[in-house]
């Protein structure tokens, strides 16, 4: 259920990123048209409690439609995500659906996405210092936030490496948290929308 | 012996007379000022000055807007008005000053401390490290359309800071504009010219009142004759005051008119006799004369009110002449010596007991009731003293100019009270009064509000809206007291509650404050703005905007001086913030936040919680708090004034007797606002004192009864009569006030004196011997139900909540119990989704649960942190994060949690006694006055784990609901 909008963010740039740079050979490119499926397990350290805080799922990334992530355990509840807004339901009820408008810090993210799908990385480098490197025959890319002070910026750090697809994500919290996310089972397809995803992206601000 | 006494006192009253001439000649005058009859807080003098200072700062203030189609007219009204007003010495114009001049010399005067100053706009601009957004707006506002800046100002300011900052200085009137040095708003096709300042003088003294008021209505007036369309609204405390002051002066003199006449025709009516009459206003006289002289001496002056009052209670000295001139219709041809004997008992006990219940009203905390105290007992003793030594030496009538009058009505009245027949009658009465005392004590409420103890005049309310409406404020009359050791400390408290402050005018909470630290931020504030300034914009922002803007010189960086901006060269440099920076002494200063429109007055306050010297001063809810307390004192005073009574009554008639005689008064104590309350009344400070007084006439009363033989009673029955007649019609008449305060005293007085003199026979059963336990049953139900009602009255539920305790409903709080007591250790994530009205809000919830402590993270829809809540058996944390809707209040969240999982005799023991858990393995509910406020309703996996399931809860009460999904993760 927790999705980080900076993730999706992140699953959706770096395979487009790595297009322009070198370091990520090999990696899957996502185009327009292509669907990815996959399943995540994230888990949140969070300070206070002993054992991580963890839940699974599956999402659906359609770069002409938004983001769908699936929470399995351990509660069902589904975000949908697009460029009109975000849609939240749980336990088959509707229980957020706001437009893009009323929630600046996304459509601030969806400029800074159209800039880099552009090809425009100087948008995602205003707001952070961009590291890449190769590890284990795959990539890794640390970002780092320029600034430490804006209050808008909950990470100290996101680290994603992968080989075709991104596999791990960790996000460092500016209080102590961690967050971790791990995809597998990740496959590209050039399908059309089921139509249980068109369905949910059409659910954004009917 | 009588002669030579009566010459004595002939000679004191000659004094008395003599030493009042003498300071009539010298010109005597009489207190005005009204605010001096009202009761002091004696607690803390520190603190009573400064509400003093704030309340008086608030008082003085003027607002007049004068308004026309006509543009010209309007400004040349005003401006004349303005001219008058100021030739009368009576106003200080704060508007008068204001000009383009004004301002600039207000930007000036702030220029030299520039780079301590910054909008609080910038301020966090600057914090957040956006430097670069401001240099784009000077950018902008330089090439911009409207552009205004100038080389030598950006030379000085490059970044345009300054002008920043005072656009946001606080305007407390948001709708004005100033147009060629006049403030000035259009509405409706009118234009309205402001005109603003502070009254040179006490608003509540009358003789100010009426100088400002004449000179206000001339000037309107001649301001009238020229534009005849001109319309003039006012507001200030001295024109309420004024309205105030003429009504009750005009209703006393009224009152006080009516009541002589309708006592004179009285006596000339009963005794067809012009001596009576002479005798009892020579009484009524010397009373008043003796009285005036001897507190004039003791108090030096004397308030008008308290005179006017003090005459008024001291009428009730007629009651003794009255006693001693009916006693001629007893025996004919007996010698006057030989009449004032014969009642000399019965005034000497009535007179010593009406002088206690006066005295007493001298423990009350008015200070305008210690002169009326001291006032009413001198006159009365006075008037005593006159009918025992001199009415005998100047009455010289043997027989009465005609047969006593009312005799059928007397016996008749006495009839009722004595004879065996009417047994039952009485017996009826009484059970009648039992079952009216118990039903009124059940209305019976208390009403301490200030506000509805002043009748103010409706037309100037209207007014009053209609100007706030017109400029743009809204009637707040609370405000923040900030004290500290000094300004420097003061204002550092101000900047950290205004802060605290500034999201509360986001949730409607308040619509604008004015502090003094908007127009003199903190020696602290200033060193850290400089710094900002420095770091944030100068240092890595100066030479690409110098080059950008053009400029040949570059501009100085902020030099590193030791000049700050400091409150004493404000205040002397803008003396419109006089009424913010209100005292500085040596060791103290008081300082004033104002407030406009406050809608949530307990949010307003927590802001304040933690800092020290702040206070939220509402001062119409201070005096209403006093009121209560005072209420609950003048009871106090009626037990102890009858207490002290006891004792003589006691000597004069022994135990069983004694007692005997206060029963009447005290039915009619008791029975008076219960009778009151079945009307609907409520019950306030002002009917309280009026039963202290309603037991000393009622005791007397009593005594004259008790007092009076066989063959004399119907003249004794005949003088009480005329006696409680013209009590009634001093006292009645002002249950016709339409000040509501002088309303409730008369309506308690008359009620009083009716149901006193009504009862006053019962007292001759003292001395046949009819006993009737029935009675005295009667007696002690009511003194009980009195007693049951007045040790709880209804002040409870403004008690703020305590620390520890948390309200789930406006009448219900819950003592939070230990995290211990849940009895096990538990991890669990949750999905909760809220419903507020129509508002849902969905979170996880991730709890861990030990014995030792409790601690629950939550989290948005967007994996943002927006709840922390740490309680350990010592101490609560709650974090919020600022998006959270403000109605997901933490300590609620962790107090349904309790009431939720907690097992069911904790939460019992934890919540108010008033309401009733019921606890099943599938639902609990909290009920309250027979209503459900709070239910859950679960389905578990399992009963045994409250943890894993689905559950949902509804408060009833605030009407919100929550579903939950819980699932334990720990095991």
């Amino acid at each position: 259920m927790k999705i980080n909008i900076a993730l999706v963010f992140l699953i959706l740039i770096t395979p487009v990123a790595a297009s322009a740079d070198d370091t990520r050979q090999g990696q899957i490119l996502l185009h327009t048209g292509n669907i990815l499926h996959g399943q995540f397990v994230e888990e949140k350290q969070v300070q206070g409690f002993n054992s991580p805080l963890i839940s699974k799922g599956n999402f659906t990334v359609a770069p002409d439609h938004g983001v769908i992530w699936n929470t399995e355990k351990p509660f069902v509840t589904t975000t949908v995500i697009t460029p009109a807004g975000l849609a939240q339901n749980a336990g088959g009820k509707i229980i957020m659906n706001l437009k893009a408008q009323k929630i600046p810090f996304m459509s601030h993210l969806y400029d800074m996405l159209g800039g880099v799908l552009a090809g425009n990385w100087q948008a995602l480098e205003t707001d952070f210092i961009v590291s890449k490197s190769r590890k284990n025959q795959g990539w890794q890319v640390t970002m780092t936030p320029i600034r430490t002070d804006n209050p808008a910026m909950p990470f100290s750090s996101i680290t994603a490496q992968g080989h075709h697809f991104v596999e791990n994500v960790v996000l460092l919290k500016s209080d102590g948290d961690t967050d971790t996310l791990t995809f597998t089972h990740q496959a590209l397809s050039s399908k059309q929308l089921s139509a249980a995803e068109n369905s949910a992206f059409n659910s954004v601000n009917p | 012996m009588m002669r030579l006494f009566a010459f004595l006192w002939l000679i004191f009253v000659i004094a008395s007379c003599g030493y009042l001439i003498l300071r009539v000649h010298k010109g005597l005058h009489f207190q005005t000022d009204l605010m001096a009859l009202l009761p002091r807080e004696d607690q803390n003098p520190e603190l009573q000055h400064a509400n003093d200072t704030a309340t008086s700062a608030l008082s003085h203030r003027i607002v007049i807007l004068v308004g026309h189609q006509d543009k010209a007219a309007a400004y040349s009204a005003a401006q004349a008005l303005s001219d008058q007003l100021t030739a009368s010495g009576l106003l200080d114009l704060n508007t008068s000053h204001l000009d383009k001049d004004k301002l600039r010399q207000i930007g000036a005067f702030y220029y030299p401390y520039r780079f301590g100053l910054l909008s609080d706009e910038d301020r966090n601009s600057l914090k957040a490290g956006h430097g670069q957004e401001i240099a784009d707006r000077a950018l902008s506002q330089v090439y911009g359309l409207v552009g205004f800046a100038n080389e030598p100002l950006l030379h000085s300011d490059p970044f345009l800071l300054m002008p920043s900052f005072l656009t946001s200085l606080p305007l407390p009137m948001s709708r004005l504009s100033l147009d060629n040095g006049i403030l000035t708003l259009q509405d409706n096709g009118k234009t309205w010219a402001l005109i603003a300042g502070q009254l040179k003088g006490e608003p509540f003294a009358l003789d100010l009142q009426k100088k400002f008021t004449d000179t206000y209505d001339n000037a309107v007036a001649s301001q009238n004759a020229i534009y005849p369309d001109l319309q003039v609204l006012h507001l200030g405390a001295v024109f309420f005051a004024k309205a105030g002051a003429q009504t009750a002066i005009n209703e006393t003199s009224l009152i006080g008119a009516a009541s002589m006449i309708g006592t004179i025709l009285l006596i000339i009516l009963s005794f067809r006799a012009i001596r009576p009459l002479v005798m009892s206003l020579l009484v009524i006289a010397v009373g008043i004369l003796t009285a005036l002289a001897i507190s004039l001496i003791i108090f030096g002056e004397l308030h008008v009110g308290a005179l006017l009052f003090g005459i008024s209670l001291i009428g009730v000295c007629v009651d003794y002449s009255l006693q001693y001139c009916s006693e001629i219709f007893a025996h004919p041809r007996v010698t006057p010596p030989k009449r004032l004997k014969r009642v000399f008992m019965g005034i000497t006990i009535g007179t010593v007991t009406t002088v206690i219940g006066y005295s007493s009203l001298y423990l009350a905390p008015f200070p305008g009731l210690h002169q009326i105290a001291l006032f009413s007992a001198i006159g009365l003793i006075a008037s005593w003293i006159t009918v025992v030594l001199w009415l005998p030496l100047i009455d010289h009538k043997a027989t009465p100019s005609q047969k006593q009058p009312m005799t059928g009505a007397t016996k008749a009245f006495l009839f009722f009270w004595e004879a065996k027949k009417y047994t039952h009658w009485r017996k009826g009465l009484f059970v009648l009064f039992i079952i009216l005392g118990i039903f009124g004590f059940t209305r019976f409420h208390t009403d301490d509000d200030v506000r509805h103890m002043q009748s103010l005049s409706s037309s100037l309310v209207t007014e009053q809206e209609k100007i706030q409406k017109l400029i743009g404020v809204s009637a707040s009359n609370k405000f923040f007291l900030v004290q500290a050791a000094d300004d420097e400390t003061a204002l550092q408290s101000e900047e950290k509650l205004t802060e605290k402050l500034r999201p509360l005018i986001a949730a409607g909470d308040l619509s604008g404050f004015q502090s003094p630290s908007q127009y003199t931020p903190s020696v602290a504030r200033q060193k850290e703005n400089r710094q900002l300034q420095r770091d944030a914009l100068y240092t890595p922002l100066l030479s690409l905007h110098t080059t950008k803007l053009n400029l040949k010189t570059p501009p100085a960086l902020p030099d590193d001086n030791t000049h700050f901006l400091i409150p004493s060269n404000t205040d002397k440099n803008m003396h419109f913030l006089a009424s913010l920076f209100l005292d500085r002494r040596s060791n103290e200063v008081t300082h004033m936040i104002a407030l406009d429109g406050v809608t949530n007055s307990n949010a307003i306050a927590a802001a304040a919680k933690g800092l020290s010297g702040v206070r939220l001063v509402d001062p119409a809810g201070d005096f209403s708090a006093l009121l209560g307390k005072y209420r609950s004192r003048a009871i106090a005073l009626l037990a102890l004034s009858a207490a002290l009574m006891l004792p003589i009554l006691i000597w004069r008639y022994g135990l069983g007797k004694g007692l005997w005689v206060m029963v009447p008064p005290l039915i009619a104590v008791i029975m008076t606002p219960a009778l009151r309350s079945l009307g609907g009344s409520s019950f306030t400070f002002f009917d309280a004192m009026g039963l202290v007084l309603v037991l000393s006439i009622g005791v007397d009363y009593a005594v004259f009864c008790a007092e009076t033989s066989d063959d004399r009673k119907s003249v004794t029955v005949l003088a009480v009569t005329m006696a409680a007649t013209t009590a009634l019609l001093s006292f009645g008449l002002l249950a016709l006030s339409r000040v509501s305060a002088v309303q409730h005293f008369g309506a308690t007085m008359t009620l009083g004196i009716l149901l006193s003199y009504l009862l006053a026979p019962m007292a001759r059963w003292n001395r046949k011997k009819i006993s009737l336990p029935l009675l005295s049953t009667t007696a002690l139900a009511l003194i009980i139900s009195l007693c049951g009602c007045t040790t709880a009255p209804a002040d409870e539920d403004l008690n703020p909540t305590k620390p520890g305790t948390v309200r789930i409903s406006p009448h219900v709080a819950l003592i939070m119990p230990s995290p211990a007591d849940l009895g096990r250790s538990v991890e669990a994530t949750q999905l909760v989704t809220v419903r507020y009205g129509n508002q849902d809000f969905a979170f996880e919830a991730h709890i861990h649960a030990t014995p030792e402590n409790f601690l629950l993270v939550g989290f948005d829809l967007m994996g943002r942190k927006i709840m922390t809540i740490n309680w350990a058996k010592e101490s609560t944390s709650f974090e919020t994060a600022p998006w959270v809707p403000k109605q997901l209040r933490a300590e609620n969240i962790l107090a349904d949690i309790v009431l939720l999982y907690w097992p069911d005799n904790i939460v019992r023991k934890s919540l108010d006694k008033t309401v009733k858990l019921n606890s099943t393995a599938h639902v609990r509910t909290i009920i309250l006055d027979h209503k459900i406020i709070w239910q859950a309703d679960y389905q578990l996996k399992s009963k045994h784990d409250l943890w894993s399931g689905k559950l949902h809860y509804h408060n009833l009460a605030w009407d919100y609901e929550f579903n939950i999904e819980s699932a334990e993760t720990g095991r």
